[in-house]
Formats: C-alpha cells, structure tokens, sequence
C-alpha cells in the first residue's frame, strides 16, 4: 500500500510539472498574442513577390467539392503566365477525374493528373505529383477548402526571406453552424492559428506547416527529401526535417482560408487519431535529431518537443486523475493540494492543443463575442479528444511492440450536401453568420 | 444543514448559469455560417483613393439640396455633407466641415482644417501647415510644407510632398511621388518614388573585382570548397540546391560577390561593389557603397544600403532601415518593395519604383552616412 501510495505520489506530481510547463507554454502564447500591438507578418510586400507557382491540389472521390477549389483558384489574382496548377486525381471512383479533365481542358494553366495504381493517401499522391511540379514553390490546398482571391499571393511573399522553407495559412471552419462539435472545433482552430502559430511565428519558434493551406520551396523540399509516405502526418513530418535543416515555416494569419471541419464525433475521432498517431510518429523520429541541430536556437528546440509531444497531454492527466483516486482512497490529504492544482491544470487544457485562456484569446482577436460563450461546452470536446487520444497513443504503442508498423491513412469524411456540388456555399457571402 | 443547503444551491446555480449561457449561444448560432473571411479581398495599394472615388462618383449623382447655387451644389447623404463646386481657391486659416468634390482645380492658402475627405477632378495645391483628413486628387498634387494628413493621399499625376509633410497613412500617385525633406509617411507607393535632389547617376553598378569574396566559395578538384578568407567552412552548410546557410557572422571590407541564397545566422556586411546575385537573410545587413543587390535582402534587424547601392528585389527589415544618397530600386519585370518594422529612413536622390513602407514611418532625412 505504501509503494501505492509513493508511486501514485510521483505519477501526480510529474503530471502536474509536465502541465506546467505546457500551461506555461500557451499563457506565454496568449500574453505574448494579446500584448503586441502588430505580429511578424509579410503583408505589406503582397503582391511584389511574384515567382513561378505550382498548386498541387490532390483528391480522392472529390466530386462534390473538385469544381468549387478549381474555380477558386482559377480566380485568384495571381499571373496565369507564372501559375500551373496541378489536379490530382487520386484514385477516384465518382466523377473526379471527369471534373478535373473539363477543367483542364477549359484553362491553359490546369494540368490533370491521373493516379491509378501505387500506394494510397495523401502523401503518395503529392509525391508522384510533385515530379510534375515546375514552379519555384509548391502551394497545397486540401479539396473542400476554399481559397479567396488574394490567398496565393499572400501564402508567396514569405518566401522573400531565403530562410523560408515553407508557410502556412490559417484555416477558418465555414460549418461552425453545422454541429455543436463543429462551433467547439472552430473555437480550438481559432486558438490553434490566431493565437497559437503566430505566436510562435512572432517569437521566432517553431511555427508549423499544416498540409494545406500551405507551401513550400521546391528546392528545400526536394534538399530534405521530399514527401514521406510512411508518415501519417506528413506535414509534421517535413516540418520537423526543414526545422532540422535551417529552414524556417511562416505563418500568414491574413491568409485565410474555409475548410470543412468534422460535424460527426466519429469522424472527429478518426481525424485526432489519425493525427496523434502521425504526430507520435514524428516525435519518436525527429525529437532528438531536432534537439541536436546546431541550426535551430535552445529555444526553437524546446518549443518543437513540446510541439510534437502536444498530445501526451491526454495520457499524463489520466495518470494524474488515477494517481488522485488512489491517494483519495488512501486518505493522504497532504496530497488533496497537488490534486487541485491537477484539477486546475486539466481545466487548462481544454482542447488537444489549445488551453482554455487561448481559445478565449483567439475568440476576443476575431471579435467573435458570441462564440466565446461556447466555452463552457468545450468540456465535451476535451473529454472526447483525451478518450480518442489516448486510443491512439495505446494503438501506436502496440503496433510497435507487435512490430505491425502499416498505418492505414483514412480520409476524414466530407459533408458538403451533394446539391451543392459545383456550386459554392461561399460565392455571395456567408449565410447568417455569427458576425 | 442550512449552510450547505445555500452552498450547494450556489453552485448548481453557478454551473447552471455557466452552461445555460453557452446553450444559448449554441442555439443562435445552429445552422448558420461562418461568414469571417472576405473571399472577395485583392490587395490593392492605392485602395483608398479608389474606393472613395467610387463613392463620390455615386454621391455626386444624388439630387442637390435647395439650399445650391450655381457655384456651389449641396447634397446630403445620411449624417453626412458634401459640397461640389466647380474650382475652389481657399484663403489662409479656412475651417471646413462638409466633404469637398472639386470639379476643376483646388487650392488653399496656409493653416488651413479640413475636417473631412476632399475629392478634386483637375490639381490641387495645399497651403503650408494646412490640415486634411484625406484627399484623392485626378491631377497632380502638391502638399506644402508643414502639410498633416491625418489619414491618406491618392494622386493620379505627380504627387509632391514638400519638406515637413506627414501622412498618417499611405500616400499614392499612379504617376510619381517626391518626398520632401523631413517629410513622413506610413507608406508610399508609386510606379516612381524619389526624394529631392535627384541626380542622374553616372553608372556606378559593380565592376565584377578580381579580389571578390565568392560565396559560396568555388569547388576545389575533390569536390571540397576552396578556403575563402574570412569564411570558417566548418560553419558554411548547404540546405538546398541554391540555398547555404552560415552559422556566424560574415563581415567583409571587400566586395562580395554572392552566386546564391544565403543565409546568415549573425550579421552579414559587405564591402564596396558587391555583387549580390541571390537572396540574403541574417540578423544585420550592411551592403556597402555601388552594389548590386538583384536578389531579396531580409534582415531580422537593422538593413543598410550604402550610396549608389541599387536592389532589384525586396528590402524587409525587422528592425530600421536606412537607404543612402543615390541608392536605386528597380526592376524590369517588376516593382519593388522596402519595408521596415522601425523607421525607414531615405536620403536625398533615391529613387524607387514601386513601395516604400515602415510599421512606424518612412521619413525623408539629410543623408549624413557614407
């Protein structure tokens, strides 16, 4: 009973400095993120930064959304002399490839792309497209998303800086509306780019590239190896390389972008899982390769570890609650302290990424004074997040003990209504919006 | 009992509360859409000018007030009064509330408000030490000196900003723009932004020099790169095909001449005549006196040019910057940007085509560096 009681002792007070230090982390973000008065950003030299571009946009069964992000980008005010754009047709089953073709066909710049054979997800996809690819920067953006008419132009300016391996946009869910999951996902993403990346952006850390939204220098992504198929998470993946390397990820928060988020908690589920499994995967990796690189500071060092071990958060507060049921049950009240600060600590972390002060942070920045109040709620998300996560961490350990190493990569499910098809929710304006 | 009873009663209610509010919430926002981001957004410099344009050109339709005469048409819009003469000519210390639309030229003596926007078809000439909210002028426009806009300018013709002007914003002209001594602005832009005393220059771009630094430095027969003073190649690392990266600083009294990108995890300084050829990222730059900087120069602080330097790409400094006597920025394929997060500070004879523009201000100054 007394080993019991010492060890339930060390798991609670290692929960509690490992909370710590990630509560620290975000109210250092949130404090910096509010106090300065204008974050690093490159929108001032929009627009005179104008090198040959290539958009990769890859898609599998992507006929409901494949005419809407062509159309887009077809309308963005970049040169079509200095753009090609690249439709990947991943293996599609429905009208995608059609689609694409009649695009194809109808703009000089568009150049269909046909995968039929070869392993699946994104990342082979990318890669076999990549070949193809001919401008000095590669561009990404997912198929349901929806890019406005500056958004080339504004993910390229960064990449004045030589130093910029790649960039990231910030990604705004046009569906807050769709489920109680969907506002509360909104909330976490608000938090995750407005607060988040461009606070680590403006404090010279790790920003972080996300897949889409996105792009990267050609000759960087060819220099550390391109994509990598076998991760998951491919984006965290060549992140972490590029930070190893030199490079430095930009952040554009002007360059926002609509995407789709989850409605459904099952896809929710299988979306996190996915994530934490690839994310895991790169921590196990790159951590102790990116502590070394003599190229990154002492603290862009820490803040990637703490970057890739984000989602540990969800297994040390389990630990920490089972440590405090024992020493509840084993009457050690000098104890009671630490577990209230656990308590306290677990309230902070109210999102997979996001602490509880953050999403409130990013809320009042977009001026989003009515879906601050979905705080309270957020509660189901942070439960639903810490089961899924800790699934996913038991999963990745298991496979490697069993050595079962292949991950499926699973597309997260769409749900834009199939009368939309081709024609966009967003052309006109968004229809009764929270602003 | 009783104090438990109340305790236990605050707290439901406490919590109630808390999610009775973000079920509320929850309920107004169900089913709609997000409607944060304008798709439709371009960005476009000279912005405002064309913006209030349109408005006018809308404005100017509306039907007169009684209250017009055949100089002087009155229109009222909402809260707001606009006034459409065919030409004004302002003496000193005049007061005006109403917006103003010109239809020929405008003029104002000195000490001059004008407390809102002004709109002229033909030129416009404004008094010394006059005030203006914002002006969009379809001619030429002069500021004299002492001039305070507290907002923007938009100039189709030739925009002369004379000495110890400021502008709270951006200051743009689809013709030129001349800053005057002393003289601030947020930002400027311009097919052609000059300061005074612009001087044709007898060319001054760099003679390749025999005893240039290269960087990165060329290949021995082995394939290792040949020693180059002032260079540590134990610090010099490839990232890329045209990428290299130097852990240090660089700091050069001769000419550089640099055939790629480079990236300086210290202060980078080169000598006079150098030949810049790729992009340049370190913490400090200081390009010395006629180089040639045909690739983007980004430095984490303070960015030098000295005189007679010309760049073809963009400056982007997170400190100050400072463009010296005679420094150029042009390109044939395309304009280009400066841009600092502290002052940007420009001497006399630089011309650039294309944007100047600071997070705290460009200012016109004498040019006391070499």
């Amino acid at each position: 009973m007394v080993l019991l009681i010492i060890i339930s002792k060390l798991c609670l007070y290692a929960a509690i400095l490992f909370l710590a230090l990630y509560a620290i982390r975000h109210y250092i973000f949130a404090y910096s993120r509010f106090s300065l008065a204008r974050p690093r950003d490159t929108m001032d030299i929009v627009g005179f930064v104008m090198p040959r571009i290539t958009v990769l946009v890859p898609m599998h069964n992507e006929e409901r959304v494949a005419a809407d992000i062509l159309q887009a980008l077809i309308a963005c005010d970049y040169e079509w002399e200095k753009l090609q754009i690249i439709a990947i047709n991943d293996r599609s089953r429905d009208r995608t490839g059609a689609i694409i073709d009649e695009f194809a066909d109808a703009y000089p710049m568009i150049q269909s792309f046909h995968r039929t054979e070869g392993p699946g997800g994104k990342p082979a996809a990318l890669l076999a497209a990549s070949e193809m690819a001919t401008g000095e920067i590669v561009l990404l953006f997912d198929a349901d998303y929806y890019p406005g008419r500056a958004m080339l132009k504004m993910l390229v300016a960064p990449f004045a800086d030589p130093k910029v391996g790649a960039v990231m946009g910030r990604v705004v869910p046009h569906n807050v509306g769709g489920s109680l999951l969907a506002g509360l996902l909104s909330l976490e993403r608000a938090a995750g780019y407005q607060d988040g990346q461009q606070a680590r952006y403006n404090l010279g850390l790790t920003a972080q590239f996300g897949g889409t939204v996105g792009g990267v220098r050609r000759t960087a992504l060819m220099a550390v190896g391109g994509w990598n198929t076998d991760s998951l998470t491919e984006d965290t993946d060549l992140t972490c390389r590029l930070l190893e390397r030199g490079w430095e990820v930009a952040y554009v928060n002007r360059a926002e972008c609509y995407e789709e988020v989850p409605v459904a908690w099952p896809v929710r589920r299988n979306q996190l899982q996915r994530w934490v499994i690839g994310h895991n995967g790169c921590l196990h990796r790159y951590a102790g390769r990116l502590c070394r690189s003599r190229l990154l500071t002492r603290w862009q060092k820490i803040d990637a570890v703490f970057m890739l071990a984000c989602y540990w958060t969800a297994p040390v507060l389990v630990l920490g609650w089972l440590a405090s049921l024992v020493l509840y049950f084993a009457h050690t009240p000098d104890s009671w302290g630490f577990v209230a600060l656990l308590m306290f600590l677990g309230y902070q972390l109210f999102a997979n990424q996001a602490t509880f002060v953050e999403l409130g942070v990013a809320a009042m920045l977009d001026g989003s004074s009515r879906r601050i109040l979905l705080l309270p709620l957020n509660l189901l998300n942070f439960f639903s997040s810490t089961v899924a996560i800790c699934n996913a961490l038991w999963q990745f350990y298991l496979r490697r003990i069993t050595g079962d190493g292949n991950q499926e990569w699973r597309k997260t499910g769409r749900t834009r209504d199939e009368a939309d098809a081709g024609q966009s929710p967003f052309l006109g304006g968004g229809r009764g919006g929270d602003r | 009992m009783l104090w438990f009873l109340l305790f236990s009663i605050t707290v439901f209610i406490i919590y109630y509360l808390h999610f009775a509010v973000a079920q509320r919430a929850w309920r107004q926002m169900r089913g709609g859409q997000s409607n944060e981001i304008d798709l439709h957004y371009v960005r476009v410099e000279d912005y405002f000018g064309r913006s209030f344009r349109s408005k006018m050109q809308d404005w100017m339709e509306l039907p007169a007030l009684e209250s017009s005469t055949a100089n002087l048409r009155e229109i009222e819009k909402g809260n707001e009064r606009l006034y459409i003469a065919p030409a004004a000519a302002y003496p000193d210390s005049v007061r005006e509330s109403g917006i103003l639309a010109i239809e020929n030229t405008f003029t104002c003596g000195s000490g001059c408000r004008f407390q809102r926007e002004i709109y002229v078809r033909d030129t416009a000439d404004i008094g010394v030490n006059s005030r203006l909210q914002a002006i969009a002028v379809d001619g030429n426009l002069t500021l004299r000196q002492g001039v305070q806009v507290v907002r923007w300018v938009d100039a189709k013709g030739i925009l002369d900003i004379r000495d110890r002007c400021r502008v709270g914003a951006r200051a743009t002209s689809a013709t030129r723009i001349v800053l005057g001594l002393d003289s601030r602005c947020l930002s400027l832009f311009a097919p052609e932004i000059e300061t005074q005393g612009r001087q044709e220059i007898v060319s001054s771009l760099p003679r390749q020099r025999p005893g240039s630094i290269l960087i990165p430095p060329p290949e021995n027969e082995d394939g290792s790169l040949a020693e180059q003073e002032g260079i540590n190649l134990k610090r010099l690392h490839r990232m890329s095909s045209d990428t290299w990266i130097y852990e240090g600083d660089l700091e050069f009294r001769q000419a550089v001449q640099l055939r790629a990108n480079l990236v300086v995890m210290g202060k980078f300084v080169c000598g006079e005549a150098s030949l810049l050829e790729g992009d340049v990222r370190a913490r400090l730059i200081r390009v010395g006196t006629g180089s040639l900087c045909k690739g983007n120069l980004v430095a984490e602080g303070e960015l030098l040019l000295a005189r007679h330097t010309t760049f073809q790409g963009i400056l982007h400094s997170g400190g100050a910057m400072r463009l010296a006597r005679g420094v150029r920025g042009f390109n044939v394929s395309q304009q280009v940007a400066a841009f600092a997060g502290e002052r940007l500070a420009v001497e006399p004879n630089v011309v650039v085509h294309g944007k100047l523009s600071s997070n705290q201000f460009v200012q016109a100054v004498f040019g006391a560096s070499k």
